[in-house]
């Protein structure tokens, strides 16, 4: 495995061609918002002094606004846009292959909507769905998919003069990881936090029945502290045991302390999701930085060792079942 | 009228704890059965198993005959439940200790045929320990049914009794070396 010195030294050559594109878009960026903003602001206070032409001036400083702003993104952002994705072309591919030669990287794909919906980890179907930055490819012995997802809900209300408002609200923003799982199994088990039974105790098991997915079960694990952070449903109570052996549930309990208390995994057709709600930017070159930025490189790698040891942390390298 | 509001309450009642009493039986018996399915797919691998490791490692004959003793003492008929499983705690270990013969028998260990049933035989020992869980789990649930108030009255009355935990031997909670 290349060193971290030995991956900068390599991409180096082609970080450099892509500074111009980064300091162009800074310049053109600065000098298109200022353009924009200012004589747009300009104008509204002479609207405001100069009520008599007020309507005029409004109306020129709302064209200045659009026109400007259609001019920042063909002349400025698309240049942003693209020093990005050439960066994440560069970058992320080598960075991939000092972890693993067969992982890929496409900065456009994501996980298809289908497979976040069947999952089953959530029990909202999105109205609106974002993915980028897939990462594909076998890790060790487990073959993988991990991607950025988004997923947004539409709430429409409706106030006492019937007027509808409609927004939308992000129900989970986060990684989101699909693999091949290390055993064979048929049924299907989620784990999902558990808010209740740590304030209610027992109390909320009454109620935990409720929130289950289709034909299954509430079940009760026998790690004490792995049932007070997660509640378990399954179809099958023992392949539910066989899935989350006293092992897995250890790891699952250290991968929780890593990612924080949302994770959700679920167990289905022989394979392991996982959610991961993520709220920083993952995999997203900052223009603030020199494109040759040292520190930068490393905390993308960094970011995606930490996810991909996921694999390591709930060991589904180990192949020492029937499933190969 | 009050009487007959608290009658009608108390024979819900009554059938509520006997339903409930049913269902917490019928997960007993369901685990036992899954428990039952992979100790027989167990003792299925370990003839294979024992003529497997017998040719390669023909001196280890006394290893070998324990774990037959043991799978024969398990399989006697007329056995009850917590007999049987009292019989298949010892059977766990055995394997464990002929697969590590292994270890001293490099023939034995790169054969394809041995490395087939080994991971079948842990394949089959994870199902065990996942179906064992699953039973202790249920008879938990019966046992305390059982005993608690007021179910220990129709338990008692309807016949419904304690179950044994199948525990894990000592040797049995000990990792495999399997690799």
């Amino acid at each position: 495995m290349k060193s971290n010195d030995q991956i900068i030294a390599t991409l180096l050559p082609t970080l450099e061609q892509l500074e111009p594109d980064r300091l162009l878009y800074r310049k053109r960026s600065k000098v298109y918002l200022a353009g924009t903003l200012i004589p747009t602001l300009a104008l509204v206070g002479a609207g405001i002094v100069f009520r008599n032409s007020g309507i005029f001036l409004f109306i020129g400083a709302g064209v200045w606004l659009v026109v400007g702003l259609i001019l920042y993104q063909v002349k400025a952002a698309s240049i942003g846009s693209r020093f990005k994705s050439g960066y994440k072309k560069t970058v992320i591919p080598a960075l991939l292959s000092s972890i693993d030669s067969s992982l890929t990287h496409s900065a456009e794909r994501g996980i298809p909507s289908s497979s976040f919906v069947e999952s089953e980890l959530f029990r909202t179907r999105p109205d609106r769905y974002t993915t980028e930055d897939l990462i594909e490819g076998r890790y060790g012995k487990t073959y993988l998919q991990l991607a950025e997802v988004n997923a947004q809900q539409r709430q429409t209300s409706t106030d006492s003069k019937g007027r509808t408002t409609t927004r939308y609200v992000t129900f989970f923003d986060g990684l989101f990881l699909i693999a091949d799982f290390h055993k064979h199994f048929h049924g299907r088990t989620f784990v999902f936090p558990d808010k209740a039974e740590k304030s209610f105790g027992g109390f909320a098991r009454f109620f935990q029945k409720m929130g289950g997915r289709s034909q299954t079960d509430l079940i009760q694990m026998d790690d004490p502290e792995f049932e007070r952070d997660f509640k378990v449903y399954a179809t099958d109570q023992v392949e539910a045991r066989y899935v989350l052996s006293n092992a897995m549930m250890r790891r699952i309990l250290a991968m929780q302390k890593r990612f924080g208390k949302d994770v959700r995994l679920g167990f289905k057709q022989s394979s392991l999701m996982l959610a991961v709600p993520h709220h920083h930017s993952y995999l997203e070159p900052g223009t603030n930085l020199a494109a040759t930025d040292k520190g930068q490189v490393i905390r993308m790698l960094n970011d995606i060792r930490y996810f991909l040891e996921t694999v390591e942390e709930l060991d589904l390298n180990t192949r020492i079942w029937t499933k190969e | 009228m009050l009487l007959i509001g608290g009658g009608a309450f108390t024979g819900l009642l009554l059938i509520f704890i006997y339903n409930s009493l049913v269902a917490k039986r019928n997960m007993v018996r369901n685990a036992f059965s899954s428990i039952d399915v992979n100790l027989k797919r167990r003792h299925d691998l370990i003839p294979n198993l024992v003529e497997t490791v017998k040719g390669f490692a023909a001196h280890e004959q006394e290893t070998l005959t324990k774990l037959i003793e043991a799978r024969q003492e398990a399989s006697r008929t007329g056995l009850s439940e917590s007999e049987r499983l009292r019989a298949e705690e010892k059977i766990g270990p055995r394997v464990r200790k002929v697969v590590a013969l292994a270890e001293s028998y490099p023939d034995l260990k790169s054969s394809e045929h041995f490395l087939n049933l080994q991971r079948n035989l842990t394949e089959t020992e994870a199902q065990i320990s996942a179906a064992r869980r699953a039973y202790n789990a249920a008879v938990y649930q019966i046992n305390n049914a059982v005993e608690s108030f007021p179910s220990n009255l129709i338990a008692g009355a309807f016949g419904f009794k304690r179950h044994d935990f199948f525990e894990a031997t000592g040797s049995a909670r000990e990792p495999v070396d399997i690799s």
